[in-house]
Parts: C-alpha cells; sequence; structure tokens
C-alpha cells in the first residue's frame, strides 16, 4: 500500500524525530521556556537547571530567559518586597499513539487513546528563601501610616545566592487540529487533560493541573503552531499559482491529521488549474 | 523508521517535473559549408509537456515532451548556376543597323534564403531517470560561520534532489512537408531579385522556363534524394547534430542544473521573531526513492 493511495502528498513526523525537533527549539528559543527575575537572568549560574542553548543565541544576544517580575511578599509594602525566582521547562517528551515512550499517570486513564499524543514534561523551578534579608530588615519609615500623597518606595528584591530548587513531571494527553494562520493551514495542539504527579492536597493539584494546561495551550496556539508546508520542508508545488492544495477530507481519509503508528501524518489533496 | 516521510503521487510528481522542465532553455547558432550550399541557423527552445510514468525500479520515463523551437532562424545559401543571355537585335534596322536590341545581361552565382522556421517541433521520445539528492554547501560560506551566519548572509547549504537521467532520447525534428513550397518560393523570390529591374515580364518568364522547375533546381543544387522536408530535418538533426546537442543539454540540466526539489539545511521551521532568531532543525541523510506508485523521500532530524 503507497502513502498516496488517497491522496498526492502525504509527510509524516515520527515521535523520535519530534523529540528531537523539540530539543532544538529548546536550545535555540530558550527564553520561551526558562522564565526568571531579572537577578537570576543576569546570574544564570543559580538557575536550578544550566540553560541549554545554541551558540548563535548568545552569537545574537538573545536572552536565556525570559525575565518576569520576583514573587511580592504579601502584606509587606514597607518597602514592598519581592522574591528571585526561576521555572524552566527542561525536558519535553512526545509520545504518538500508539503510547509507548511516556508512561501516563493513572489521572490520564492510561492507556493513550487513539489519534492522540502523551507528552511528558519536566519543569523544575526555585524560589529564594532570603533568611538573612528577613533578619536584618528595618522597615521603610516613609511608608508609615496612611498618607497616600507620599511615593511609595520602591520594592527590595534580597539578592540571591541560591535558589531553593525543586522539579516536577507533569504529563499531558493532546491530539492535532488544523487552523488557518495567515492564509496557512497550520497544525496546532489542543490540550486535553493534564497531570503533575504527587502534588498534595487535591485542590492545590488542580490549580497546578489549571494553571499547566492553560499554559500549555496557550504556548501551542501563540508559538509553536507550525504550517503543514512546513512538514513538507516547502515543496515549491504547494506556492504554485496553477495549484490548489487541501487537506484531503473524510472520505477518503478518516483522520487528517492523524496520529498513528507513532507518528504524526498529514494528507493533501492537489488539483492543478487547466 | 526515518524521522520524515514525505510522498508525492505521481499526479503530484508530474506537476514538480513539469516546473523543472519550465526552467530548460537551450540555445545554439551554428554555420556550415557543403560545397554546393552553406546553411546556418540559430535557435532556442523550450520544453513543454510530457506523460510520466513510475517504475518499480526505482526509475521513472517521461515520454512525448515537446520540444518547441520558439526560435529557429535558418539560412540557405547556394550557388545558382551561372548563365549569359546574349544580346541581339528584336527589330533590326534595314539599313544595317538594330533599332530595337536586347542588351544581354548575365546571372548566376550565390543566393541566399531565409526561412523563420520558429514553432517547428520535436519530442523527447523517452527520458529514463532516477533520483539523487546531493548535499549542497556553499562554496561562498565563510569557515567560521554557524548555519544561521550563513543563512543571514545568504549562503546557507542545501540538500537537492536532482534527476539523474539513465538516458534522453529525443527524435529528429519534425519539418512539415509545407516547407517544400515555403522553400520553392523563397528560392524564386531570390532568383527574380537577381534579374535588372528593366527586364520585362516576358523575358523573366522565358528565363524561369529555361531553368526549368525550381523544385528541380533545389533538389539537383542541394543534393536531395528524399523530399525537401525530410532533407532539411536531417541537416538540422543530424548534420548539425541539434538531436545529440539536445540529448546532451537535457541530460545535463536535469543532472546538475536545475533541481527537483531543495531546501535550506538546516531547515527552518519557525521564522525569525521579534528580535529572536529563527529555529533550524538539521536534516540528515536524505534518501529519495520512486515505486510505481509514487516518489518517496525520507530523512533523519539530525541531533
Amino acid at each position: 500500500m503507497g502513502y498516496t493511495d488517497h491522496c498526492d502528498l502525504y509527510a509524516a513526523v515520527q515521535e523520535d524525530g519530534i523529540n528531537l525537533v523539540a530539543q532544538h527549539v529548546m536550545r535555540q528559543r530558550p527564553s520561551w521556556f526558562n522564565y526568571a527575575t531579572q537577578y537570576v537572568s543576569d546570574h544564570p549560574q543559580i538557575a536550578c537547571v544550566p540553560v541549554a542553548h545554541t551558540i548563535d543565541v548568545t552569537h545574537y544576544s538573545n536572552p536565556l530567559f525570559k525575565v518576569v517580575s520576583p514573587v511580592p511578599i504579601l502584606g509587606a509594602d514597607s518597602p514592598p518586597v519581592g522574591l528571585n525566582f526561576c521555572v524552566q521547562l527542561v525536558k519535553a517528551q512526545v509520545d504518538f499513539h500508539p503510547g509507548n515512550v511516556v508512561t501516563l499517570p493513572a489521572a490520564l486513564s492510561p492507556p493513550l487513546a487513539a489519534q492522540h499524543l502523551a507528552m511528558h514534561v519536566k519543569i523544575c523551578g526555585g524560589m529564594d528563601c532570603p533568611s538573612e534579608f528577613v533578619k536584618d530588615f528595618l522597615p521603610t519609615p516613609t511608608s508609615y501610616g496612611e498618607a497616600t500623597n507620599i511615593r511609595q518606595p520602591q520594592q527590595v528584591v534580597p539578592p540571591t545566592r541560591k535558589l531553593v530548587c525543586f522539579c516536577l513531571d507533569a504529563y499531558l494527553v493532546a491530539h492535532i487540529g488544523v487552523q488557518s494562520i495567515a492564509g496557512k493551514p497550520s497544525l496546532v495542539g489542543i490540550v486535553d487533560s493534564v497531570d503533575v504527579v504527587g502534588i498534595e492536597p487535591k485542590g492545590l493539584s488542580e490549580n497546578i493541573n489549571c494553571y499547566l494546561k492553560t499554559t500549555f495551550e496557550l504556548m501551542l496556539k501563540e508559538k509553536l503552531i507550525f504550517p503543514i508546508s512546513t512538514m513538507l520542508f516547502d515543496l515549491p508545488l504547494l506556492s504554485l499559482a496553477t495549484i490548489t492544495a487541501q487537506l484531503t477530507p473524510n472520505p477518503p481519509i478518516p483522520n487528517n491529521p492523524a496520529i498513528d503508528d507513532d507518528q504524526l501524518k498529514v494528507f493533501i489533496t492537489i488539483t492543478v488549474a487547466p | 523508521m526515518s524521522h520524515i516521510t514525505i510522498a508525492a503521487s505521481a499526479k503530484a510528481f508530474q506537476q514538480l517535473f513539469n516546473e523543472v522542465e519550465k526552467n530548460f532553455s537551450f540555445t545554439k547558432s551554428d554555420s556550415a559549408n557543403f560545397g554546393p550550399f552553406s546553411a546556418s541557423y540559430s535557435v532556442s527552445v523550450h520544453l513543454s509537456g510530457g506523460n510520466l510514468q513510475l517504475n518499480n525500479d526505482n526509475t521513472f520515463e517521461m515520454q512525448d515532451v515537446d520540444i518547441v523551437f520558439g526560435t529557429l532562424d535558418f539560412k540557405l545559401c547556394l550557388d545558382l548556376p551561372g548563365f549569359c543571355i546574349p544580346s541581339f537585335c528584336i527589330v533590326p534596322d534595314p539599313w544595317n543597323g538594330c533599332l530595337v536590341g536586347f542588351p544581354g545581361f548575365c546571372i548566376g552565382g550565390p543566393i541566399c534564403v531565409d526561412l523563420n522556421l520558429s514553432g517547428l517541433t520535436s519530442q523527447i521520445t523517452d527520458l529514463k531517470a532516477s533520483l539523487v539528492p546531493k548535499y549542497y554547501v556553499d562554496p561562498a560560506r565563510l569557515a567560521g560561520w554557524t548555519d544561521l551566519d550563513a543563512e543571514l548572509n545568504g549562503h546557507s547549504n542545501q540538500w537537492q534532489i536532482y534527476i539523474d537521467p539513465v538516458w534522453v532520447n529525443v527524435a529528429l525534428i519534425d519539418v512539415p512537408a509545407t516547407i517544400d513550397n515555403i522553400l520553392v518560393n523563397a528560392i524564386t523570390n531570390a532568383i527574380h531579385n537577381l534579374f535588372p529591374s528593366w527586364l520585362p515580364g516576358w523575358a523573366v518568364d522565358l528565363i524561369m522556363a529555361f531553368l526549368g522547375p525550381i523544385v528541380d533546381l533545389i533538389t539537383s543544387l542541394l543534393g536531395i534524394t528524399t523530399s525537401i522536408a525530410e532533407w532539411l530535418s536531417n541537416l538540422l538533426s543530424n548534420v548539425f547534430g541539434l538531436v545529440g546537442l539536445l540529448e546532451t543539454a537535457i541530460a545535463d540540466y536535469f543532472a546538475s542544473k536545475y533541481p527537483l526539489y531543495q531546501f535550506e539545511d538546516p531547515f527552518p521551521v519557525l521564522p525569525a521573531s521579534g528580535g529572536l532568531i529563527p529555529v533550524k532543525i538539521p536534516i540528515r541523510n536524505l534518501a529519495a526513492t520512486i515505486d510505481s506508485q509514487e516518489m518517496i523521500v525520507q530523512a533523519n532530524v539530525g541531533a
């Protein structure tokens, strides 16, 4: 049986290939996967995990971290105090159906359903614990009282020698849809469910799961969208004025894009103008 | 299993081939002296159409690809045998003289005709080929450059898939039978131009009758034993060797001038955005094969 029995163009990426692509994306766009305060960004050696990156990242002055605000200490406003922290996505592994690479936790109802992918993501994070700072801390006198016309003091961020780090294993189940982005049919991941292993109590676990699901959904929709033409190495046929290319419908192709045989597959039918 | 598999049906492959053949061009001019006559030509050629067949032996064949002579200017020069019409008296003077005389003249020597044969066709009767992937390293790429440096300087490496011809057969140039009349008329006009302008029509007719049928004159002068159309086709195709030249040019073109498919390596999967560099994926072990149903390209993602 041929790849193009029911279509004109076929493209497939195997999960090992996708996992290598994920590593390349993470090394060439580290600031999409590493978030830290300015201090940590300026002192990357204190991050929880060294940021893997290509030489071009630093050569072209791309950041290793996306700089975010310090975590505010609630109730502290004289002056406000924030803590350095970082959150890093350090590993991402994709498993196309049938599941044989990622072992899904019970919460995600294994085995992996047909036409779905599983993903294992290792997230490491850490926050400063500024015990010495607090010991020597004196409130700012100007902030006493209720006067509203007094300028609020600037946030203080204690310098950090070391973050208290931890790592989490998150698992997600997703499927692939097609959206038109700038007139080009593009592949977009749609997250179905997320579970972070070993979080208690249940409410905290649900909050973290929801936060991560939202994060992944938005990241997949905003950043990790790939035109289908990319899977075909921008085959010149697709840009010809005389050629109209569209995803092959059902029938004859029941799932398009399809996830099976450990691959993501796309089937395209072309129409040639006379 | 390869990390990446791309397949194109026969229909898609034919479209890819048609795009490659569109960019083929061939120009040539030449001249030669063949004793009784000399000839020269100037041609420009393009390719069009064709019928594809994919084979199970990792090859494909294209048949009936039109070779269109967008320009074919042909010039033929031949030596008209010289002869003279001597002077003679038409109305004698009874007192010893001539009241009305014919002054006499000589014609002969070289005559040339220009024929515009643009639009003639030939065909690639059969082109059998396989696919061969090549890795192109831009020679202008500097040693210290990263792949991104090379891309930003317009000197990226490329994966290219070329058509590697096993054979190319080109048919003789198809010269229609109507060329007989065109050539006869052109030579008749050229002979007429040799006559002095004062020559009366009856005298022209007389001389043309003396020369006999122009077709016979041409076939005699050019040594034609077949039809003029066949003679001209053979002259261009074989004597000037245009068929062989075309076969070589077509084979060279497909083998090394214009790839069927090419893309940058590393291949950009995410464009540069907001000051961030593009994300590029190294492609390794590219292979291209053909079976009776489709073209298959397979590759791995590099580490």
